[in-house]
């Protein structure tokens, strides 16, 4: 194309509309798009969630397997790619199926909290006045205590189990996120849009639906994203103890504590699941700051 | 009973007559209690808004001008109802907003807010035309006509439906955003609009245009202003009458052109004085007014004003002043007003 053509065509070309702004959402991926460390985060949470869904599938032994002449076997050992544990079993196999319950126990309290929390937070930041004292003053005395403390006191009160981690660890998140949501909604209600939308004769429950949750959702989800790896260590921590998953079931932290007998012998072993952890966790905050940067309109 | 659509579609009927003011404020006062210690006790409170009364003439532009923290804002408030007053009230049209009066809906669907800062003011999350078509949305008109509403409104404030109708507020300049804010407050139809700082967070080029654009369409929509600022040259610009506020209370009140060149008020005059003069005759090197206004949670005693006043004098401590005629349609809240105050400047006896 010659530069005469589109300098003659410009004036007769019909005005373009640019009719449709692109909406939020598309935004948000526009950002993400560009941002490298979070995608390959997202790919590795993706592709371990792939991994533990496809377990029995995949695994190349049983997980409750164990052999009296093959334990603390390195890795490459055999047909065990990484080896075997302190009763024999095939650590691969023990990782994958581990993944699951340990992933079950990252998210579950997480999304109960959201739930839970986010709802009480928005109606104490919305209401405002005596609704909010007394949400934020009960959150204080739950606040008093370190969040790791709190999960044991609890578990350890009532025994040990997945039910019991998953209440211990829901019941540690709900404070923190009500915090989080209290304070987004009470920024959010001062803002002029909200008060123009009051000033119209707009309902409470119209404002808080069309003004507020669009606007408090995403950084109180983002924040949520963020405690799913806190969630994931501190069930470790609680199987650890012997309050979580008991054995012979197959969960990271559990593995963590069974195996650490073994950390002179067999170190790379005694590593695996604690590897796992802390990938895990790193990949879900990077991807939830991520989230953050990227939700932000003002970029 | 009419369909919403059909009463949104034109103000509400004017029901007093030309000569009733479509506004009077009546003794309005707001006090923000002060709380602390451990039994959250009121520990005295900020007098932000005292005892303003004034009437709103009928398709006037009435603007009030003070530095800030006079209470022009809080003011603003007290008369959308976004605030609860401690005292006083506020009559719309003869009718007063509450039981046996107005609706709250009612009031809000004829009186309506532009705020100053244009970003805070829209919902990020909303497109412009859904920003516009929200308010007559919650008054009753269905999706579509509330979104053709939206569309024509921003073609008479200025900006291309075609174009701007779907985009999102960060995408837009701030004084498109401020066209945007003053096409929603347009969209109930309201008789009165109030203009909190409306064009102070713009450039000078986009304030004459928003300014302009006011004007036309007041008269376009026959509509009334309140016009906030603490900007005396755009006040003269747009004003029929100015109310001065310092600290709360009303300082001057009367038609634009008498106040600008006549001030009554010592602290009238002393603003005016402050602004940047062209003439270098008259350029000055001192400032007219010295120190911040004091705390309006312990102000001064008798005139509020006296602290800051040339014309201060022990009489100005003991006696509250009264708001006195100063000419036609002319008042103000100054001893030397006042006949038989006592003050040296003043006529010893009432006329």
């Amino acid at each position: 194309m010659s530069t005469t053509t589109s300098l003659g065509a410009s004036p007769a070309a019909a005005p373009r509309r640019p009719a449709a702004s692109p909406g939020y959402w598309q935004g948000v991926w526009r950002r993400l798009r560009h941002d490298r460390v979070t995608l390959a985060c997202a790919a590795v949470l993706l592709l371990m969630l792939f991994a533990i869904l496809a377990a029995p599938l995949i695994a190349p032994a049983d997980p409750y397997q164990t052999s009296m002449i093959r334990r603390l076997k390195p890795v490459g050992f055999g047909n065990h790619l990484l080896g075997t544990d302190e009763l024999g079993r095939d650590m691969l196999t023990r990782l994958l199926y581990g993944g699951r319950l340990s992933w079950f126990l990252g998210i579950t309290p997480v999304v109960i909290a959201f739930g839970i929390g986010g709802t009480l937070g928005i109606i104490a930041g919305f209401a405002g006045g005596w609704v909010n004292m007394l949400i934020m003053r009960v959150t204080d005395v739950f606040y008093a205590f370190p969040s790791v403390l709190l999960a044991v006191a609890i578990s350890g009160a009532l025994g040990a189990g997945v039910f019991n981690a998953i209440l211990s660890l829901t019941l540690v998140f709900i404070p923190q996120i009500i915090r989080v949501a209290e304070s987004t909604t009470t920024s959010v209600r001062a803002l002029d849009y909200v008060e123009a939308a009051r000033g119209s004769g707009a309902g409470a429950l119209t404002i808080v639906r069309v003004h507020v949750l669009p606007n408090v959702l995403g950084p109180i989800f983002v924040y949520a994203t963020s405690l799913i790896s806190v969630s994931m260590i501190i069930a470790s921590g609680l199987s650890f103890l012997g309050l979580g998953t008991k054995p012979p079931e197959a969960e990271w932290g559990l593995m963590l504590n069974t195996l650490r007998s073994a950390i002179y012998s067999q170190p790379v072993i005694a590593m695996l699941p604690g590897l796992c952890i802390f990938v895990t966790s790193m990949a879900f905050n990077l991807v939830s700051d991520g989230l953050r940067a990227a939700m932000d309109v003002r970029n | 009973m009419a369909s919403p659509q059909a009463l949104l579609s034109r103000p509400m009927p004017d029901l007093g007559g030309p000569a009733q003011p479509l506004l009077s404020v009546r003794g309005l006062t707001k006090h923000f209690p002060l709380k602390g210690g451990l039994l959250n006790r009121a520990r005295g409170s900020v007098q932000a808004v005292d005892d303003v009364s004034f009437d709103l003439r009928k398709g006037e532009t009435l603007g009030i001008v003070g530095e800030s923290g006079c209470g022009k804002s809080t003011t603003s408030r007290l008369i959308m109802a976004l605030m609860q007053p401690t005292a006083g009230e506020v009559i719309f049209d003869g009718q007063s907003v509450g039981p046996g009066g107005l609706t709250l809906k009612e009031y809000r669907r004829q009186v309506q807010m532009v705020f100053q800062d244009s970003y805070a003011s829209l919902n990020p999350r909303l497109t412009i035309e859904e920003s516009i078509a929200f308010a007559p949305q919650v008054h009753g008109l269905p999706r579509r006509p509330a979104v053709e509403r939206a569309q024509e409104l921003m073609a008479a404030v200025g900006l291309e439906p075609a174009q701007f109708a779907r985009r999102y507020p960060h995408e837009l300049s701030g004084g498109q955003r401020q066209r945007i804010n003053i096409a929603r407050a347009l969209a109930l139809r309201p008789r009165l609009i109030i203009l909190d700082e409306p064009v102070s967070a713009l450039d000078k080029s986009v304030e004459a245009q928003v300014l302009n654009l006011l004007m036309d369409l007041k008269e376009q929509y026959g509509l009334t202003y309140l016009f906030i600022s603490h900007d005396l040259n755009v006040v003269h610009y747009v004003s029929d009458r100015v109310l001065v506020m310092y600290l709360g209370r009303v300082a001057e009140f009367g038609p634009v052109d008498a106040l600008y060149e006549k001030p009554a008020h010592p602290y009238t005059a002393a603003l005016l004085a402050s602004r940047p003069s062209m003439d270098p005759e008259r350029r000055r090197s001192e400032p007219p007014l010295s120190g911040d206004p004091p705390n309006p949670v312990n102000p001064p005693s008798g005139c509020r004003f006296r602290t800051r006043c040339a014309l201060a004098e022990a009489v100005c401590a003991g006696t509250v002043p009264p708001l006195a005629e100063a000419g036609p349609g002319h008042r103000a809240a100054c001893l030397v007003h006042a006949p038989g105050s006592g003050h040296s400047k003043a006529t010893a006896h009432a006329a």
